[in-house]
């Protein structure tokens, strides 16, 4: 068959399919490399979608249009520390447990208080029964395995060694909320984790873990896996959603929430890939044990990606009642002057005196940070705050969607402000300008990407003013001589 | 419909429920400065212009799209607003072509008014806009993205008209409004609806005025035809009220401007129309393909205009359609707004335009076409019919 003859065939195969768009545009990427304009005139044609619609997505997301967005790294697919998640037995005892005993599922949720681990730790319980009892003729739950944000590669992890623990805790939810149907979106940039994945749904298909009578429960869950195109904002839900759905991953106004309106218009429980693994623990476990495990706020344990200034970097499955400093012993760090926590991108700065808070969302939010995505990078006495303040910033402006103002021009001039300073361009009015404009982005946003945009360089610049300062030209010459 | 009521600026006030906080606002009274708010059509909250503040909420809050709830407390002029709104205006306007002098949308440009409600004076950045050659492959509509503003208006339209010729492509600064293929490959069918929708510069109808200096330098006959919605269009800003008012004055300023003859083409339409029972159209050909069509409009006008002052005159075609221009069956078709501007700068040479129309009012239009009935059932593009053509004014068409 020729090129154009495997792509038609594709396509007209791909159009009955309810997500077909992104994966069109992957196989055409694939066939061909480039993306002209006349193939994806083809894809419109076929698909039977407007043309403007097809250049919408294609020119948004990086794995058409040419932007990095980061890519997976396998160093990290060797876990430090592995437990409960990372040694889950095969064979899926908890789904097993979960139909023999006719678990309470409701009860369990909100005794062990499960949060979900996407960064906003939201309760599993509130939103699961919130899907659950939304009338709908259709509904989906999704997997979010987008981990677009820096220095995180715990779903990485999870999708290429556990797969099944994933799959396991998707089945349990589908049988708890009725819902058929279900996606494991899984990042575009992790080629290899979605090939896993889609064995593991073969092979679950195969095991009679899927589809039909699924593990003999009576019911019906059909599962896929879809590869994203490319984006940092399609890890929040309502981008996710709109990809799915054929377009540009630009966030929706909440309400409504996708346990209401989310896929397609539908019912949605919508969670990181972690948190079906974590309720998967949680079944087996019991609540009692994963509460013991963790803190009253914060049950079980957590993946933490860890990387920076340490012997060790990696994913580390620890207790949740982990400190940073106890983190920083394990992965085997030296003279540390501060963390960056919750991640590359929107992660908040401490400096080293934060070392001995819990890792824990209450602690942290007490301590003014932010769990985020676990992931904790240590910086060394040498490095350069400043610098990865910018890194964090500059990412974000390449991953903001465009639509409003604040977060579109605002993170761009944010971002130049910065090199500015970091070139030795800067004075002290360069700073008192980034900082309006953190302000000013963070009053305006339009949603939870721009809304935590400032957070790195503001906390960055409050924990460690004097770097800033350093950087600013001293306009001031008897200043700048010391006479 | 029930009421709820709230608190604007310290003032209660009652509003319809299920209101969002600029229509509450519109409905007392209050006035909040909007850019990319298109009532129905364009409702995003990308601009940031009508944030204001809300007791409890932890940011701004767009006006246009935050629903009212009951006893809520809004402020819209604090001084947190202001200059949340300025800076946001400031970064729109640096990645913005400010050729106001030469801009064809210069006196109708939203952009300019928000520019002078909030009392901008100066540039806090440096200029960042991007330099882009503009899409000039349509014989009706230019796109100039040096010029816009991201509010997405004409995707919106576009998208309201059925066509989606247009989207939004690229990501974040990089974002812009428009197709990968100049919009002559598109589906775009010229009817202008996004011309009239956009609040800058950055989309207007071809100029084709031109032709007419051309033609009147090598000396020839212009002979004018004058469709109903172009005198309307027009006397909207002279003043007149009565359609053959409007028809005579326009044609007494044309003739001063150096026109043959001017014709009334009313009863055009219902002519190309004779005989004609259930659906059609009097849109050009490339529209609705699969309508029933009648013979170009444009071409019925020069015909019987050749018939009635000679057979090598300059016959130009006037009226509010955009898309016509495609494939013009007389020497020139113009748009109304054409002819306006054709006008200023033809009488501005010699005289005032006011001075000459409040004067006017002999019989100066002959009309061409005798009224009669239809009995079609007509499907026009643009909504509403000609009255809301592409090349009309934009204070018609869609609510604001």
């Amino acid at each position: 068959m020729t090129r154009e003859q495997t792509l038609t065939a594709y396509l007209r195969q791909t159009k009955s399919e309810q997500v077909s768009l992104i994966p069109a545009l992957h196989k055409a990427k694939a066939l061909y490399g480039d993306l002209t304009p006349e193939l994806l005139g083809t894809i419109a044609e076929e698909l039977e979608l407007p043309m403007s619609r097809v250049a919408a997505a294609a020119t948004f997301y990086s794995a058409f249009n040419g932007m990095d967005d980061g890519t997976a790294d396998d160093r990290y697919l060797k876990p430090r520390v592995s437990s409960w998640l990372l040694e889950h037995p095969t064979g899926y005892p908890a789904a097993r447990k979960y139909l023999e005993n006719k678990t309470d599922l409701s009860s369990l949720l909100r005794k062990a208080g499960v949060r979900g681990r996407s960064g906003s730790g939201y309760p599993v319980a509130d939103k699961w029964e919130l899907t659950r009892v939304t009338p709908a003729d259709v509904k989906y739950i999704i997997a979010n395995g987008s981990e677009g944000e820096g220095d995180t590669y715990k779903d990485y992890l999870l999708m290429v060694k556990k797969p099944e623990l994933i799959i396991e805790g998707m089945l349990i939810c589908s049988l708890y909320t009725d819902i058929p149907t279900g996606i494991v979106y899984v990042r575009a940039e992790y080629e290899k984790a979605y090939n896993v994945v889609q064995n593991a749904i073969a092979e679950a298909y195969r095991a009679g873990v899927l589809g039909e009578n699924a593990l003999g429960s009576g019911k019906r869950f059909d599962l896929q896996a879809v590869r994203g195109g490319g984006a940092y904002v399609s890890g929040e839900e309502t981008a996710l959603i709109a990809m799915l759905e054929g377009g540009r991953s630009e966030p929706r106004l909440k309400p409504p929430y996708p346990g209401v309106c989310g896929l397609f218009g539908k019912p949605t429980v919508i969670n990181n890939v972690e948190t079906f693994a974590a309720v998967a623990s949680l079944v087996l476990h019991g609540a009692d044990a994963f509460l013991q495990m963790g803190t009253p706020n914060a049950g079980g344990t957590k993946l933490y990606t860890v990387s920076g200034a340490v012997e060790r970097p990696g994913v580390y499955e620890l207790p949740h009642s982990v400190t940073a400093r106890q983190v920083l012993e394990l992965a085997g760090g030296k003279a540390v002057k501060g963390f960056q926590i919750g991640g590359g991108a929107t992660g908040c700065f401490a400096a080293a005196d934060k070392l001995d808070v819990v890792l824990d969302y209450a602690s942290l939010r007490e301590a003014g940070l932010s769990l985020g995505t676990a992931a904790i990078r240590f910086i060394g006495e040498d490095e350069s705050v400043p610098a990865l303040a910018w890194k964090s910033t500059a990412f974000l402006k390449d991953q903001s969607c465009g639509v409003c103002t604040s977060c579109r021009f605002g993170l761009a001039d944010l971002t130049a402000l910065l090199e500015q300073l970091l070139h030795g361009e800067g004075t002290k009015e360069t700073l008192q300008k980034a900082k309006q404009a953190c302000d000013y982005i963070g009053q305006n946003a339009r949603c939870a990407l721009g809304q935590a945009a400032p957070s790195a360089f503001r906390s960055a610049l409050a924990t460690f003013p004097n770097e800033f300062d350093a950087l600013c030209r001293k306009e001031d010459l008897h200043e700048y001589y010391q006479l | 419909m029930s009421t709820i009521s709230c608190k604007i600026n310290g003032k209660t006030v009652q509003c319809e429920a299920g209101a969002t906080v600029l229509e509450a606002a519109r409905q007392n009274g209050i006035e909040i400065p909007t850019l990319c708010y298109l009532a129905k059509i364009n409702q995003l909250g990308a601009c940031r212009i009508c944030v204001v503040e809300i007791e409890g909420a932890p940011r701004l809050m767009p006006a246009c799209i935050t629903a009212v709830k009951d006893g809520m407390v809004i402020e819209t002029e604090s001084e947190t607003v202001l200059e949340s709104r300025r800076q946001s205006l400031d970064l729109i306007c640096t990645r913005h072509r400010m050729d106001c002098e030469y801009c064809p949308h210069y006196s109708f440009c939203e952009l300019h008014a928000v520019l002078r409600r909030l009392g901008i004076d100066d540039r806090k950045y440096s200029e960042r806009y991007h330099a882009r050659a503009a899409d000039e492959s349509s014989e009706s509509i230019v796109r100039d993205n040096s010029k816009c503003i991201r509010c997405r208006r004409c995707v919106s339209t576009c998208k309201a008209q059925g066509i989606e010729a247009i989207g939004t492509l690229y990501r974040g600064e990089n974002a812009v409004n428009g197709a990968i293929l100049p919009i002559a490959e598109t589906n775009c069918i010229g009817c202008g609806q996004c011309v009239k929708n956009c609040p800058t510069g950055a989309l207007f109808i071809k100029d084709d005025t031109d032709r007419l200096w051309r033609a009147l330098n090598n000396h020839k006959k212009l002979v004018f035809g004058i469709m109903p919605e172009t005198a309307t269009g027009i006397a909207r800003f002279f003043g007149a009220h009565e359609p053959i008012d409007r028809m005579h004055k326009l044609a007494t300023v044309l003739k001063k401007c150096g026109a043959a003859a001017v014709f009334d083409l009313r009863g055009l339409t219902e002519t190309a129309l004779s005989g004609m029972e259930g659906k059609a159209t009097i849109c050009p050909d490339h529209v609705y393909p699969e309508c029933r069509h009648v013979e170009p409009l444009d071409r019925l006008f020069s015909k019987k205009a050749r018939e009635k002052t000679d057979r090598d005159v300059f016959t130009v075609y006037v009226s509010g359609c955009s898309a016509r221009k495609r494939k013009p069956h007389c020497d020139a078709v113009l748009t109304t707004t054409e002819l306006f501007a054709w006008i200023q700068r033809a009488c501005v040479s010699r005289f005032t335009t006011l001075d000459v129309w409040e004067k006017a009012g002999e019989s100066e239009a002959e009309r061409l076409f005798d009224m009669q009935e239809t009995k079609a059932d007509l499907v026009y593009a643009c909504p509403d019919g000609c009255e809301n053509g592409g090349g009309q004014f934009r204070t018609q068409g869609y609510q604001k």
